[in-house]
């Protein structure tokens, strides 16, 4: 076996071993996504101005186009590439193991950059505004389609390579037993990202054909239901993957934040596990009001499977704090039912981070997620900007606060950089906890009064006028979370290149489980 | 600690922990025959699709509004007069396309308490039909006939707009749908 005992330093606050050609990954993917966040952030101004009727700032062809970009940039970019990096810290540091195939891992994030440049290509420059749903027949330019299967056959890679790494970590003795939860998690996510990516393979390879004419139209006219249904299984199942890693993350940032250890690890992982079991068919959830399937196909799909999960998130969703809870007071955090919470390190961005996170989420984005993908509901919800409401709560204040929190400590930890401001940085969480709540609000409340999602004008049918105070609170979100998302951008951005370096203690690292002379040396003989 | 390596983690549940798992379970339970039973009590939406194509939807809501058209509104959108149409048993057919060139047709004129069958389909792309202020919302795809029937039980005017993003023009969407005693 090549010798690798020389590439790995020790992270001080946590005893992990990086290995240091991992943590260039981790930086670049990092930093990629956070790019990406940017972008998505400045498209999100654009258009939450535009919704407020009172401003209205956009035209309606940049409209249309920016919530496309917006869509693609934070929903698969900024998420993806930050799940990436996850899932290289998963199977590597957290295994105290190197992470093999370094140049492939390389090749996977040149696939992904392009895939991701050739998208905004098309958006911005080719005008494409199919949304990020391109529901055929409206047809987005054959670099859009290429774009997005390049993106994500580097993720789908990246997934491969997750578990050849996990495999090596075993094979070469870096890492013995069972995997720490945080790994599972990752696990978990890596392995719905297959499913996932699949399914993604199947919706826009017919399309990109059908984009340069290899495909005739009259097909995709006659498979917009199946279109539909591909795609959501592609599309619902990837918030699958950001569900797991955004719990694994959770657990992460409880342990980082306050030492938590998880009360019951079988609990937690078969939590995990019931997202794997129910991530498929739960999809049907974004076809209740479509014509063509049947009420009890639909009632079969979204009650015991989507239920399934919920249950997995119910569980996490005591076993989480349970574990917060179990540290703080062990810490002495005694008096009465809630000190361990009030008393907790609330200037610490991870822990405010995680918990505003884990708030929005469960309480707001749950509920009304379960509400939406109730057959008999969906009626009275579909398409309005109930939906946005909800998965800005799942998916903003869940998923992409729970990253953000996280990205406080892997600055510091695992890119050795100081934050250059840990004053920002400590508000940063309310900011954009309080802003996107806002937003959060003020979309569900204007769904309810029956305004539609990506519109342009709501003004035109002359029916909407009540809901303008609602849209002016999401307005006025929309304005403050912009500048929670800017402040945590400029945190990270200027702190990984400009920030104070953190030295690190190279220590020679080797397998500590080294596996028996004989059984290692036919291994180099054959690889 | 979620980075470390667990020795021994196949542990029984302790108290607090099993209580929440019977709550969830229940729940879940509960929720599981929901849906089942909104279905025995008739509150599903729509199950009556038909396949067609957008060549034959297109001529039978030409047909249609040909029939049953009394003049155009302020938007030149054709005003259908539905109020006389023969209801038979299963309620008086109407016809909704969604057009390529972002229009609802036709302007509708329904009867109180009468009942009816509407289709919808498109021409081309995909839209939305959201009845307001109701909010009732559904998805027109093309070549699907999607048939909901509906009695009006409330005289005055509604709105249906397309609320499923459908190209530039989709802000322009939008028809009215009255009705009278
Ligand atoms: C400052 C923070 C943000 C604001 C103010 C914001 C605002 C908005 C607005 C106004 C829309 C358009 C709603 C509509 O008209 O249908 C939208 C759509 C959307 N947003 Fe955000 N957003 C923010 C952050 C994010 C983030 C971080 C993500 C993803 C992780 C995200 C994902 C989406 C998606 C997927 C859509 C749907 C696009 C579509 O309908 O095609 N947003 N957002
Ligand atoms: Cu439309
Ligand atoms: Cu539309």
């Amino acid at each position: 076996m090549k010798d690798y005992s020389h590439q790995f330093r020790t992270c001080e606050t946590t005893g992990l071993k990086i290995h240091l050609p991992a943590q260039k990954l981790i930086w670049v993917n990092a930093v990629s996504a956070v790019v990406f966040l940017l972008v998505g952030a400045v498209m999100a101004i654009l258009i939450a101005l535009t919704r407020w009727p009172a401003v209205h700032l956009l035209p309606q062809h940049l409209f249309y186009r920016f919530i496309t970009a917006h869509g693609m940039n934070m929903l698969v970019f900024w998420i993806v590439f930050f799940e990436m990096a996850g899932l290289i810290f998963g199977a590597s540091a957290v295994l105290k193991t190197r992470f093999p195939a370094i140049k492939f891992a390389w090749f996977n994030w040149i696939l992904m950059i392009i895939g991701a440049l050739l998208v905004n290509y098309a958006i911005f420059v080719q005008g494409v505004d199919v949304m990020f749903t391109a529901y055929p027949p409206l047809k987005g330019t054959p670099l859009y389609y290429l774009g997005i299967i390049l993106f994500a056959v580097g993720a789908l890679f990246y997934s491969f390579q997750f578990f050849f790494a996990v495999g090596i970590a075993k094979k070469e003795g870096w890492h013995q037993g069972t995997l720490p939860l945080f790994t599972f998690g990752m696990l978990v996510a890596a392995i719905i990202a297959v499913f996932t990516l699949l399914e993604g393979a199947v919706t826009f390879v017919p399309t990109f054909l059908w984009s340069v004419g290899i495909i005739p139209e009259s097909w995709m006219l006659d498979s917009t239901a199946l279109y539909r249904m591909h795609f959501w299984a592609f599309g619902h199942s990837a918030q699958q993957i950001n569900l797991a890693a955004m719990v694994a993350i959770w657990y992460l940032l409880g342990t980082l934040t306050v030492g938590a250890k998880p009360v019951n690890q079988k609990l937690s992982r078969i939590a995990f596990l019931l997202y794997i079991i129910a991530i498929n068919l739960g999809s049907i959830h974004h076809l209740l009001v479509d014509p063509g399937l049947t009420s009890t196909y639909k009632i079969v799909n979204t009650t015991y499977l989507a239920f399934a999960a919920v249950i997995g998130s119910l569980i996490h969703a005591i076993s989480i704090p349970a574990a917060i809870e179990t540290a703080q007071r062990k810490k002495g955090l005694t008096n009465g039912l809630f000190e361990w919470l009030t008393k907790g390190p609330w200037s610490d961005p991870g822990w405010s981070g995680m918990i505003i996170s884990f708030v929005i989420f469960g309480f707001i984005g749950g509920v009304t997620g379960i509400l939406m993908s109730t057959e008999q509901l969906n009626v009275l919800h579909h398409n309005n900007l109930r939906v946005p409401g909800h998965f800005h709560a799942t998916v903003v204040g869940g998923t992409a606060l729970a990253f953000m929190a996280v990205a406080y400590y892997i600055i510091p930890l695992v890119l050795q950089r100081k934050l250059i401001s840990k004053t920002l940085a400590k508000i940063q969480p309310y900011i954009f906890g309080l802003g996107i709540l806002m937003v959060i609000m003020g979309m569900t409340f204007a769904g309810l009064m029956g305004v539609p999602r990506r519109h342009w004008n709501i003004e035109l049918p002359g029916i909407f006028g009540g809901a303008d105070a609602m849209l002016a609170i999401m307005g006025v979100g929309a304005i403050i979370a912009f500048i929670g998302l800017l402040i945590f951008i400029g945190i990270a951005v200027l702190s990984v290149f400009f920030g104070e370096k953190i030295p690190s203690k190279m220590e020679v690292h080797n397998p500590p489980f080294p596996v028996k002379e004989g059984v290692s040396d036919r291994k180099t003989a054959t690889t | 600690m979620s980075i470390e390596t667990p020795k021994n983690w196949w542990k029984p549940l302790n108290k607090e922990e099993r209580i929440w798992l019977y709550i969830v379970g229940v729940w879940a339970v509960i929720l599981t025959i929901m849906m089942p039973y909104g279905h025995t009590r008739d509150h599903n939406i729509s199950n009556e699709t038909w396949k067609t194509t957008t060549k034959a939807y297109t001529a039978v809501s030409k047909a249609f509004i040909k029939k049953y058209k009394i003049g155009e509104d302020e938007r030149g959108v054709p005003i259908v007069d539905a109020r006389n149409i023969p209801e038979g048993k299963r309620g008086a057919d109407i016809f909704l396309i969604a057009t390529r060139a972002w229009q609802f047709k036709p302007h509708f004129i329904l009867k109180k308490d009468k009942k009816y069958r509407i289709h919808m389909s498109s021409d081309f792309y995909e839209h939305g039909f959201s009845l307001q202020p109701m909010n009732l919302n559904y998805q027109i795809l093309p070549n699907r006939d999607f048939v909901v029937t509906m009695t009006p039980k409330q005289s005055g005017k509604f709105m249906i707009v397309c609320n499923e993003y459908c190209g530039p023009g989709h802000h322009n969407m939008f028809t009215t749908l009255e009705v009278k005693e």
